[in-house]
């Protein structure tokens, strides 16, 4: 089954608005989780730092994390990446992460990001039944696909259809399909809530046995940058963690869920011009159907806008 | 209204027909070695609980005879089946109160092989209708004759379920201590198995692992005047790598996970028959070289068995001194899969498991023009002892000591040539002898030193 090229030949990482918003996102709520007692400047994070290590450098500098480790599959970008480790606190291993994941110490706290930048395999969903086998209470589980269908529309329709693509997901997850899954369920509009049930049916597994602890979730955002991703993430816990977690103020982080299958937050970052943006900047928070006077931009723009301007990237050129 | 108890009294023959309904002869034959082993733990003090701790102690392999260990020797026959042992025997005073119940009592001493209290009867009623036992210990002895028909017969009250005992002289020496127990009238069924030429390899091949931490330390086993081997696991350890190893603790379980590769058998190869996971319960093997769902294959876990797995062996000891607490099932061969133990360790022998099938899975790449370095390391995999392989923090597996894994920086380059091409290079050449790999060099290194790459 064809799958999407690797994103970090396509895409300039600290360019992907959306993704970005999402990283800021996830910022503002581990800054929140410290303030109601969960220590995460001591925590160990692990992601797939490919060749960026974008989401590495914002946990360095804002949060203080001072363990990290990035697990790159392609032994052929090893000199790459290790070229592009920002810090000396940064480790990096060349491998799969399922063979890394089980080596996460159990006596220590983890933010794991398993940030694939492809659709879901069921490479994927061992990684993540085994994060939910091995990491200690206390620690955050956060998972990301691409939620594409499987192949691409040029198969013809023959193979560009909800049949097919429910036939690859039957084949990828046959150990955490539903029973009488049906293609509807894997329709266009539906496949982020079919990854997002087989993603929970992951972790639900590795819980089964770890019957001191729950899962609580906490992240479940879509947003597209050009393909549509799902990003899934919450703690598992301890009930005394849950209940810590329930001090969050809801309000600021308006955004998590408790839920990772059912009502998304959907991260759309509205196109408008450094102008406009600056403009826009001065009148927020706006009041509920307000729009600019000066130029055209409809509320459910305005609306997207007011969601995330607080996590909003600003590019600038700079000529060297 | 009036209130009165209505008969809910067990029937002999719907009890003994039920019970040994699903039970297999094999798995009878190891019930009455299980009672044998019974003798041991009762009079040489064996703490079954901590059994790993003197089998990893011993490096987990005995490989001379310990002298004067106690012998059990099964015979059978068209007419009968004995087995007779050197174990110590039962005493008097359990055979009267305990050793004939159908399930132990609440007041049953723990710390035996024997779970559920029926394994022993379960036998004799599954392998014929007459049966006399013999037993002497150091301090009493009984003789028991049941002709199983007539105390079938008899079924009125509760009082008709018991079976009649007669004192014997006790032993006069610690060697001649031990059990006889004597089959006859042998089912119509057994005696068919028993002419099966089959039939002692199955049984031979079950003793011999289920015994395999017990053989040679504790005891030694005939079948028929043959000796039993010892089964001998053939764990291995790469030079300057590590097993994964954790110790838990779960529900009043002590549980050791060990996963490794296999070290190559006498013949210089990795043997498929002895790949995949073995389960222990307090010392007794109850799953050997598994590679079934039991074990985790084919579940989230871990991936479907498959030959490249072979290199594979994982031990898990499951060891409590209440044996109805370990996840094994009446037969003792078998895993009581819904077991919360067992489901807790389950998910842990899978961790254990991965980095071992990720190496194993290394070793097949999808470009097979590379070697890699995979299957160099396991060319270097010496075989060691259990002890070898235990480390005092948990540990996962290491196919060498961080840093020290080169990867291989050469890659084999095949293709087919004409001949007549290969022989106008020689011609060229004036090299009439040159291999064909000699002109593949050559020709090699002439293009990178014509293009200027070297």
């Amino acid at each position: 089954m064809t799958q999407p090229p690797k994103s970090y030949e396509n895409v300039q990482y600290e360019f992907r608005p959306a993704k970005q918003v999402e990283r800021r996102m996830l910022l503002h709520t581990f800054q929140c989780l410290m303030g109601v007692g969960f220590p995460i400047s001591d925590y160990k994070y692990t992601g797939l730092g490919s060749i960026y290590f974008v989401d590495f450098i914002i946990f360095h500098r804002y949060l203080g994390i001072k363990k990290f480790l990035s697990v790159e599959v392609s032994q052929d970008i090893a000199k790459r990446v290790d070229f592009n480790t920002p810090f000396a606190c940064v480790d990096v291993v060349i491998g799969d992460i399922a063979e890394h994941i089980p080596r996460l110490s159990p006596d220590m706290k983890h933010i794991l990001w398993l940030d694939f930048d492809h659709i879901l395999t069921e490479e994927v969903l061992t990684a993540v039944y085994l994060a939910s086998v091995q990491l200690s209470p206390g620690s955050i589980l956060l998972v990301t696909v691409d939620v594409e269908p499987p192949g691409r529309p040029q198969d013809g329709l023959t193979k560009w259809n909800p049949r097919w693509w429910k036939n690859y997901f039957v084949r990828e997850a046959r150990q955490y399909i539903w029973a009488n899954a049906t293609p509807k369920d894997f329709g266009l509009d539906s496949l982020p809530k079919a990854n997002a049930r087989l993603i929970e049916a992951a972790i639900s597994r590795g819980m089964v046995a770890r019957t001191d602890l729950s899962f609580y979730p906490m992240f479940n955002f879509v947003y597209a940058d050009g393909h549509r991703m799902l990003s899934l993430g919450g703690m598992i816990g301890t009930q005394a963690d849950g209940r810590n977690l329930r001090a969050l103020n809801r309000e600021t982080l308006y955004f998590l869920r408790a839920s990772l299958t059912t009502a998304p937050y959907e991260i759309v970052v509205p196109k408008v011009t450094r102008k406009e943006r600056l403009y826009l900047d001065r009148n927020m928070p706006c009041r509920d159907k307000w729009t600019p006077p000066h130029f055209e931009l409809s509320w459910d723009k305005v609306a997207c806008y007011r969601s995330i301007y607080k996590y909003y990237p600003a590019y600038t050129e700079m000529f060297l | 209204m009036s209130v009165e108890l209505a008969n809910a009294y067990p029937k002999k023959s719907f009890f003994i027909q039920m019970f040994t309904k699903d039970v297999s002869l094999e798995d009878c034959v190891l019930d009455l070695l299980d009672n044998s082993v019974d003798g041991l733990i009762r009079t040489q003090k064996i703490k079954l609980s901590a059994i790993s701790q003197s089998i990893f102690r011993r490096n987990g392999s005995a490989q001379t005879q310990k002298a004067g260990v106690p012998v059990v020797r099964i015979d059978y026959s068209q007419r009968e089946l004995t087995v007779h042992d050197t174990c110590g025997g039962i005493d008097w005073e359990y055979a009267l109160t305990e050793a004939f119940n159908f399930g132990h009592s609440r007041q049953h001493r723990l710390g035996y092989l024997g779970v559920y209290g029926v394994g022993l009867k379960r036998a004799l009623f599954k392998i014929g209708r007459k049966f006399r036992i013999m037993s002497r210990t150091l301090d009493s002895g009984f003789t028991c004759d049941l002709d199983v028909d007539q105390w079938l017969s008899k079924d009125d009250r509760l009082e008709d379920w018991k079976i009649p005992l007669e004192s014997a002289p006790k032993a006069e020496s610690a060697r001649s201590a031990g059990t006889v127990i004597r089959i006859t009238r042998l089912h119509e069924e057994v005696k068919m198995r028993f002419r099966d030429p089959g039939f002692e390899k199955q049984l031979v091949g079950a003793i011999e692992r289920t015994y395999a931490f017990f053989l040679k330390e504790y005891l030694r086993i005939k079948i028929n005047g043959r000796e039993i081997k010892r089964f001998v696991i053939p764990v291995g350890q790469p030079k300057g790598g590590r097993a994964s190893y954790e110790e838990l603790k779960e529900g009043g379980v002590r549980v050791r996970i060990l996963a490794t590769l296999a070290s190559k058998g006498e013949a210089g190869g990795l043997s498929a028959e002895s790949a995949g996971w073995y389960i222990i319960c307090n010392g007794r093997v109850v799953l050997a070289a598994d590679k079934s769902e039991k074990s985790g294959w084919n579940t989230p876990a871990l991936p479907q068995f498959h030959s490249k797995y072979t290199a594979f062996i994982g031990l898990v000891f499951f060891e409590s001194e209440n044996p109805l607490l370990l996840p094994w099932t009446t037969t003792k061969r078998d895993l009581n899969q819904e077991s919360a133990v067992y489901l807790h360790v389950k998910d842990r022998m899978g961790i254990a498991a991965r980095p071992i099938i990720s190496f194993c899975n290394k070793k097949y790449p999808a470009d097979r023009d590379e070697e890699p370095i995979e299957r160099e390391i396991s060319r270097e995999v010496v075989g060691v002892s259990l002890g070898q392989l235990k480390s005092a923090r948990p540990s996962l597996f290491e196919a060498m000591a961080p840093g020290k894994i080169k990867r291989k920086t050469t890659t084999r380059v095949q293709y087919d040539a004409e001949n007549a091409d290969l022989d106008r290079i020689k011609k060229h050449l004036r090299k009439a002898q040159m291999s064909a790999n000699k002109i593949g060099r050559h020709t090699f290194d002439y293009f990178l030193k014509q293009e200027g790459l070297t």
